[in-house]
């Protein structure tokens, strides 16, 4: 696989696709196409037996956004997932799934809360859907991240980025360095 | 814009609070049982595993596992490195699978750590032959380029060299090349060996424009923290501002009018995380050096020209050296550097009143330069072997010489300053890195 980018912008028209609908508090809830588990470099970095991430971002027309994170780790002597997810409600999740179908099932279930209720709500208008794939060997990126936020914004760990991070992060997240998949999609009703 | 702006910024909170919060939460540790190192072409497994810096039997997490992963990344040949873990023997035990892409075996090297040059090597017609001479006891052949009016001196070395990583099955590394000087008035070059015996105030030879210079070095590993390299340097040296006894006249020696041959054996221990930009760790290194050099010499006009009788000289030398790095957090690092050599020069053949015995020449160089080096972009956990670095360096050089009074004057002793501000690059191709550097002798503005 390259070192530079393994960039799939599949957009899997003709597959699977995430569905987005509203969720309790005026947010979103995003459920996740089952297919995205049985990807081939999905599947080879969530079953590496290190952590792996998965970082979904939801754009509207204007730009606003929205997310979740997952972290999956595939413990290789109990034969589990361990996934946490983290989304846009600032709760913790945390599960053990036995298998990858499993996992998919969950998260179809509408666990993802990416949309913060304080953003306006267009029903009638596409939301752009990204998943980044981070291997094992990207966890540093977010160590370094924790400290420029520390040094840069004077923010402590766990705090958000300011924008005084925009330059910082437009340089380290931006780059496609790892497997990638976008969707354009509808509010389911 | 504002999307894309908003888009990264979201991004970059969910990775940052994500891995914050598991970072804080308790990382699960494994118990290596076994590591399997995969896809190895022409790199030997001895080497890659030197770098992981890991023992089986040893219990660890994560992070520990990353910053592994890491080190094997940054070697020269390294492009790409993936780690995954499978049940061990037991249960609670693992095999560490490391699938390894290499680099291409071209890299380019533009090394520029040079210690001193002396006169820009010009032979003369001054008194004595204490000048000439004392040319010799430069750490390299040198001729810089630099404007004289603002006294700063900035020159641009170049390399190309060839790296077989694993002659014969042996883990033994190979590095070859070819140097050829650029065509303008600066020419200091600078060989690095690869990994194991990197220190660039060992391999320098500066050239003039008539110059090739052929350079060799084979590296063997004997434990994962020590190995032995040989290197070899062969070459012409074409020197302009030659100037004859009593003419005004310099011109440039011709292809085989000078000779350099150039040899040293050197024992290393590294445990540094990087062999060329090292960011942590220690590196140790003492060896024996021998030089041998052929002039042509015209004994009937005690010039130096071409197709005459020739007289040699040879230098030999005991150094050592001496670096350590810290890493002060994800971006800066700090490193000391110290070195030592005693030398004795040997000179033969014509003219015979240059004829010297080794004690008759003796020398000795220390020389300690602190470094602070920052990671600009933070590309290292980007790209994996990619890091682009700045560093800036500073120390104080002291050359001491124990000459016999009767046949030279005065002694060349003085020490030196310098300061300097140097990047680094890593890419697919290899290493990259340029220095800057601005010296100053209390002997004079230029020894």
């Amino acid at each position: 696989m390259s070192t530079w980018i393994l960039l799939l912008l599949l957009g899997w028209q003709h597959g699977e696709a995430p569905s987005l609908s509203e969720g309790p508090d005026r947010g979103l809830v995003l459920r996740l196409p089952g297919a995205l588990f049985e990807h081939k470099d999905v599947v080879k970095q969530i079953n590496s037996g290190l952590t792996a991430a998965l970082v979904v971002t939801v754009t509207d027309r204007e730009g606003r956004i929205g997310g979740a994170r997952i972290a999956v780790r595939y413990e290789p002597w109990d034969e589990v997932y361990h996934v946490q997810v983290l989304d846009m409600r600032g709760t913790e999740t945390k599960r053990v799934l036995a298998t990858r179908t499993e996992m998919a099932d969950f998260f179809k279930k509408g666990v993802l809360h990416v949309w913060s209720a304080k953003h306006r709500l267009h029903r009638d208008q596409p939301f752009a859907i990204r998943i980044k794939v981070l291997p094992f060997s990207q966890r540093e990126q977010a160590d370094t991240q924790a400290w420029l936020t520390r040094t840069v914004s004077g923010q402590r760990p766990g705090g958000v980025p300011t924008m005084g991070m925009e330059l910082i992060l437009e340089r380290s997240i931006k780059r496609p360095t790892t497997t990638q998949f976008e969707w354009k999609v509808g509010l389911k009703p | 814009m504002a999307r894309s702006i908003q888009s990264i910024r979201l991004l970059g909170m969910f990775i940052f609070l994500g891995f914050g919060l598991l970072h804080g939460s308790e990382s699960p540790s494994f118990f290596i049982e076994h590591i399997n190192i995969e896809n190895l072409k022409h790199v030997s497994e001895r080497i890659v595993r030197a770098e992981l810096q890991l023992d089986t039997g040893q219990e660890y997490d994560e992070e520990q596992l990353r910053q592994a992963l890491y080190r094997v990344e940054r070697l020269q040949f390294i492009r790409e490195t993936e780690f995954s873990l499978e049940k061990g023997s037991r249960r609670g035990a693992y095999v560490l699978k490391i699938h390894v892409t290499e680099t291409r075996r071209l890299f380019w090297l533009l090394l520029t750590d040079s210690l001193l040059v002396r006169n820009n090597y010009r032979l003369s017609d001054e008194p004595g032959t204490s000048k000439y001479l004392a040319n010799l006891d430069g750490q390299a052949f040198g001729y810089r380029w630099f404007s004289r009016k603002t006294e700063w001196r900035v020159f641009l070395p170049g390399g190309f060299a060839m790296t077989h990583y694993d002659l014969f099955g042996t883990g033994m590394v190979v590095d070859a090349g070819l140097g050829i000087p650029p065509s303008f008035n600066s020419r200091d070059f600078d060989f690095g060996t690869l990994p194991f015996t990197e220190d660039g105030s060992q391999f320098e030879i500066a050239a003039s424009d008539s110059t090739l210079i052929a350079f060799s070095s084979l590296t063997y590993p004997i434990s994962q923290e020590q190995s032995l390299n040989l290197g070899m340097y062969s070459g012409n040296i074409g020197i302009s501002e030659l100037q004859s006894r009593g003419t005004e006249e310099k011109r440039k020696l011709e292809d085989t009018e000078f000779q350099f041959n150039f040899a040293t054996l050197n024992w290393t221990h590294n445990t540094t995380d990087h062999p060329y930009f090292p960011l942590t760790g220690r590196f140790i290194q003492a060896g024996l050096q021998w030089e041998w050099n052929q002039l042509a010499f015209d004994e009937a006009t005690q010039d130096l020209v071409g197709g005459y009788d020739t007289w040699t000289w040879s230098r030999n030398s005991v150094v050592a050296s001496y670096k350590e790095f810290w890493q002060l957090n994800s971006r800066d690092s700090f490193g000391l550097d110290f070195d030592v050599r005693y030398a004795g020069v040997h000179v033969s053949g014509k003219p015979e009143e240059l004829a010297l015995e080794t004690e008759d020449y003796v020398s000795a160089r220390g020389g300690i330069e602190l470094s602070l080096s920052r990671n600009l972009m933070n590309r290292r956990f980007l790209y994996g072997s990619r890091d682009f670095r700045v560093t800036l360096s500073a120390g104080y050089r002291r050359y001491d010489t124990d000459l016999d009074e009767e046949k030279f004057t005065p002694d060349p002793n003085y020490g030196m300053y310098h300061a300097g501000v140097g990047l680094t690059m890593r890419d697919s191709w290899g290493a990259f890195r340029i220095t800057v550097r601005y010296e100053q002798s209390n002997r004079g503005l230029w020894p």
